[in-house]
């Protein structure tokens, strides 16, 4: 018998078994005080009963429950997110690979296409605008041309005006508005002769007799 | 079990109630904490819940569980590695005990399994302070019993050399079978 065979012999006792021990053992037990100890100390050890520290705290499968519950929910929601992301995901994807074929597709409307270089034409309203300002423009200036005619035909026919204006002299009113009858004139008899030989184109009828 | 699966409140505290004491004995003497016992036996049942589904239903129930916290506790002691001071129920035991010096072996038996690898330690409070036989340990850790048997042989006699250096070896009273 050597230390190895007792260590075996002590495994089995410890197991549970109750077999008396054999003398050549105890011869060995009697030389080894490393061994005799080692049974001495088994032998305690098998005696301890074995004993439980009680149970948890109170509450404590009500702490298990919610915590169970809060970490099902939260499964739930994480699985929830996850899907919600990987579809928000798949549809951004799909999208741009729509945008990225865009121009490759013949069927897609011309407006879609890609801009050609077109030329720098401004719009139909702009120029239209442009237009009509143009056309206002050279219509005052024949009217203003007109009038500048006229003004000099008048101002030429009133000499006699001008220098007492000028000299700022104090005229009678009378006396201006006779110089303003004669400066016009000119004017009214014209208009006269004009307005004469219209009426003379028209068809004459029975007693009416045409003139002012 | 289907009932948990699909939520059920009352099965899940029914399970919970169940096997709480069981869980939180083998926390308490593996981690010598009663609080950290109580936190990792809630972790335990959590991942109980969580790994549900892949439980085989052709293998017992409890060695699945008691695996899972021997498994939780095991990465605990090794995140730790810090010497585990005498745990408080041990006073109760030793109040219970008509012994003198029971209480104190078993402090002595406490801080020599500190020392242990923690998977010889799993074994040893497995087999001597829960009672379980082989094959549940077996079963639980996920070994061949021969392997577990090699662990235990290993655990008890670094355990005991350690009692002996200790001096907790007392001869007197003592006779040989």
């Amino acid at each position: 018998m050597n230390c190895h065979e007792f260590d075996q012999l002590l495994m089995s006792r410890l197991d549970g078994s109750t077999v008396p021990l054999p003398p050549a053992v105890q011869a060995h037990l009697k030389d080894c005080s490393r061994c005799r100890e080692l049974l001495i100390l088994g032998d305690r050890l098998r005696a301890i009963p074995v004993a439980t520290p009680g149970g948890p705290g109170p509450g404590f499968s009500d702490r298990v429950v919610l915590a169970v519950q809060v970490e099902r929910r939260r499964r739930t929601f994480r699985r929830w997110a996850v899907g919600l992301s990987a579809a928000a995901a798949a549809l951004l994807a799909i999208f741009a690979w729509q945008g990225l074929n865009w121009p490759a597709n013949p069927n897609l409307p011309l407006a879609h296409k890609p801009s050609e270089p077109r030329p720098d034409v401004p719009p139909p309203s702009l120029q239209q605008a442009r237009d009509l300002g143009q056309a206002s423009i050279e219509r005052t200036r024949l009217l203003a041309e007109d009038a500048a005619k006229q003004a000099s035909v008048l101002l030429a026919s009133t000499e006699d005006l001008m220098p007492a204006q000028l000299n700022m002299a104090p005229t009678p009113v009378p006396d201006v508005g006779k110089s303003v009858s004669e400066g016009l004139e000119p004017v009214t008899k014209s208009t006269r002769r004009a307005f004469d030989a219209w009426l003379n184109l028209l068809p004459r009828g029975g007693d009416e007799k045409p003139g002012l | 079990m289907k009932r948990c699966l699909r939520g059920d409140t009352v099965a899940i505290r029914e399970l919970v109630e169940r096997f709480q004491t069981d869980v939180f004995s083998l926390c308490c003497k593996l981690l010598g904490d009663r609080h950290e016992a109580e936190d990792v036996s809630q972790e335990v049942f959590l991942r109980v819940f969580r790994s549900l589904h892949r439980w085989d239903s052709a293998r017992p129930l409890k060695p699945w569980i008691v695996g899972i916290a021997v498994n939780r506790c095991r990465t605990l002691l090794t995140q730790r590695k810090r010497r585990v001071e005498s745990v408080d129920y041990l006073h109760e035991l030793a109040i219970e005990r008509p012994s003198d010096d029971s209480a104190e072996l078993v402090r002595e038996i406490r801080l020599a399994l500190a020392d242990l690898r923690p998977e010889y330690r799993s074994v040893f409070v497995l087999f001597h302070e829960q009672g379980q036989p082989y094959e549940f340990i077996a079963e639980a850790l996920e070994r061949p019993v021969g392997t577990i048997k090699t662990w235990l042989h290993r655990a008890r006699l670094q355990v005991l050399e350690r009692l002996r250096e200790r001096g907790m070896v007392s001869e007197v009273g003592h006779e040989l079978p």
